[in-house]
């Protein structure tokens, strides 16, 4: 499954449930449509994990190209390793867990995945001796599905930051030597800023990194378990460059939080953060837009309260006549001060742990009232979660419910410093989660028709994907009233 | 062991011939000492009679509980042959055989 997600890469998130009332192609359709390819199947923007693994190797001397999925037969003549890439394979990430476990219905997302195995072209290249070798951010998926491994006869899983190791897998596979099943490249092994390429070819939604790593050490959280690296706004430039050159009109700026650009501590650094959003107008112009993938809720409140950075970026940089939002990915993960402390206790940084709540309550008035759309996570089920918790999570959310935004729960998978602990299952679900989910349903439902209208997808071009999400929405609210009187009652026992 | 990966010739090597009666966590007690000693980079051979990659499963937990290292894992086939010529490679490179 590769696709740009109509240019609007949060409703890449459809692309993680199954298809729900409608049929898988109109359900790929409006969350992952097929992308733009040249003749030989190359799109024209390729997810940006791919594209570093594609520039080391390119840099290295090898013939190496990403190829949509659809198109692998075209080169089963040349192709000699199948180098695999997923954020999810499984559907075992969150949210795709999540809607599987409540609708019991097998994520698409995964269901992409295995069609493209047991595809014609796979099964020809493996055929041929092709050696197949599996990375990114989903690679963990594999060790709990050692039958599909072997059935599909993957050589090896490589699982971390691959830029210091992939040039010696990739020659010894060439070479036919024998390749170990399992990588796990530890932090000690992450590459330095020199040892990060810059991108050859153009990104989905002209998403450039800016960052690596991060430094709140969020126990749920994989990316906390790399170095911190700040990339120079040079090489930024250049990938910028690169996605302006194949036609796209924008850059979406990737950290785990933007306002941390090379800040001391979890301080923000005013100066840097101006320079980077100076820059990356400059390059994209008044007509281009320029995106964030995420923010922390404490240096939003912070960035604010301290120099006026917010409001400074949004007025002098970031609005212009064409672009009049930009949309972020936050993490609330509760409303529990005593959980924040347990789970996360550099996510407050640097207010203290104690005051979550209030800081979250700050951050979205502060982003609502700059034009920033948060989509925000809540996470339910982590282990030494008491009821308690759970019930101030759904406090905050009455909270927050003036402030535009898009509020998902997720239900709690072992990852980062937490990963060999317990799932979040089915038979876990209380009458509080319940709740909470009715909650964030009821807020996201009630702001998304406001958010598609008038900021996210505004326009004419925009019109048959508003109207069928318009309708897919109706279609959730109709069931969850049908539902709500024996929801009610559960609440109530 | 000319087919290591270059990573990997910087390792401290662990062979374990694998068995029901395994126990895993020896394993990871090994790698919290060897990494006193400096290491940081695992390669883990394991020996056994379950094929690639099924025999994964009973490393599941020991990967799963490591966030610090950088660990390789490589299968061999159960044979005599096999066990020598891997213990031969490992000579002169730092290692442990855990035999159950």
């Amino acid at each position: 499954m590769m696709s740009n997600h109509h240019g609007k890469e949060f409703l890449g998130f459809l692309a993680t449930g199954p298809a729900l009332n409608m049929p898988e192609e109109l359900w790929l359709w409006l969350g992952a449509p097929k992308p733009k390819v040249d003749g030989e199947g190359k799109p024209i923007e390729a997810p940006y994990g791919m594209r570093k693994v594609e520039a080391k190797l390119l840099e290295a001397g090898f013939r190496v190209a990403i190829v949509d999925p659809d198109h692998l037969h075209k080169h089963l003549d040349s192709m000699r390793i199948l180098m695999l890439g997923h954020h999810d394979y499984f559907a075992y990430g969150p949210p795709s867990s999540e809607w599987w476990m409540i609708t019991g219905k097998e994520p698409i997302n995964r269901v992409s995945f295995r069609k493209l195995m047991e595809s014609p072209a796979v099964k020809k290249a493996k055929e041929k001796g092709v050696k197949i070798i599996a990375g990114g951010p989903g690679a963990w998926q594999w060790l709990w599905e050692l039958e599909y491994w072997r059935k599909w006869g993957v050589d090896l899983v490589v699982e971390g930051e691959v830029e210091r190791v992939i040039v010696d897998i990739v020659e010894k596979a060439l070479n036919n030597e024998p390749l170990p099943d399992y990588i796990y490249v530890g932090p000690q092994d992450s590459p330095s800023i020199e040892e990060i390429p810059v991108i050859k070819g153009a990104s989905v939604n002209g998403l450039v990194e800016i960052m690596r790593g991060c430094p709140r050490g969020c126990r749920f959280c994989p990316v906390t378990l790399r170095s911190l690296r700040f990339i120079p706004l040079e090489k930024i430039r250049e990938e910028i460059l690169v996605n302006l050159r194949a036609g796209i009109k924008g850059v979406l700026l990737h950290s785990e939080d933007v306002f941390l650009y090379y800040a001391e501590g979890v301080k923000p650094n005013p100066k840097a953060i101006m320079k980077l959003h100076k820059l990356a107008r400059e390059l994209v112009g008044e007509e281009g837009a320029i995106g964030w993938s995420h923010l922390t809720l404490s240096t939003v409140k912070y960035a604010e309260e301290k120099y006026g950075l917010v409001s400074k970026l949004m007025d002098e940089i970031i609005l212009t006549d064409k672009q009049r939002f930009i949309g972020v990915q936050v993490g609330v993960e509760t409303g529990s001060p005593r959980l924040a402390k347990l789970i996360m206790p550099g996510k407050a940084a640097p207010y203290p742990p104690e005051k979550w709540p209030e800081i979250v309550v700050d951050a979205f008035r502060i982003m609502h009232e700059n034009n920033i759309i948060p989509a925000a996570t809540i996470i339910l089920g982590v282990p030494g979660e008491k009821p308690e918790d759970v019930v101030k999570t759904a406090e905050l959310l009455d909270e927050l419910k003036h402030y535009r935004s898009l509020i998902v729960p997720m239900f709690f998978v072992p990852m980062g410093a937490m990963k060999n602990l317990d799932w979040f299952r089915r038979n876990n679900v209380k009458a509080e989660h319940i709740e909470v989910m009715l909650k964030t349903l009821y807020h996201s439902t009630f702001w998304a028709e406001e958010i598609m209208s008038k900021y996210y997808l505004h326009g004419a071009k925009m019109a048959p994907l508003r109207i069928m999400l318009k309708l897919f929405i109706r279609y959730v609210k109709h069931r969850v009233n049908k539902l709500k009187p024996e929801l009610e009652k559960l609440l109530r026992h | 062991m000319n087919t290591l990966l270059s990573f990997e010739k910087k390792a401290y090597h662990i062979v374990v011939m694998d068995s029901e009666s395994m126990d895993y966590g020896k394993i990871m007690d090994e790698m919290v000492n060897a990494s006193s000693k400096g290491f940081r980079k695992f390669t883990i051979h394991v020996i056994s009679k379950t094929k690639s990659p099924l025999y994964l499963e009973k490393l599941r937990s020991l990967i799963q509980n490591n966030i610090a290292y950088t660990i390789t894992i490589r299968h061999h086939n159960y044979s005599e042959e096999e066990v020598k010529k891997l213990l031969n490679g490992l000579k002169n490179i730092p290692h442990k055989v855990f035999e159950k």
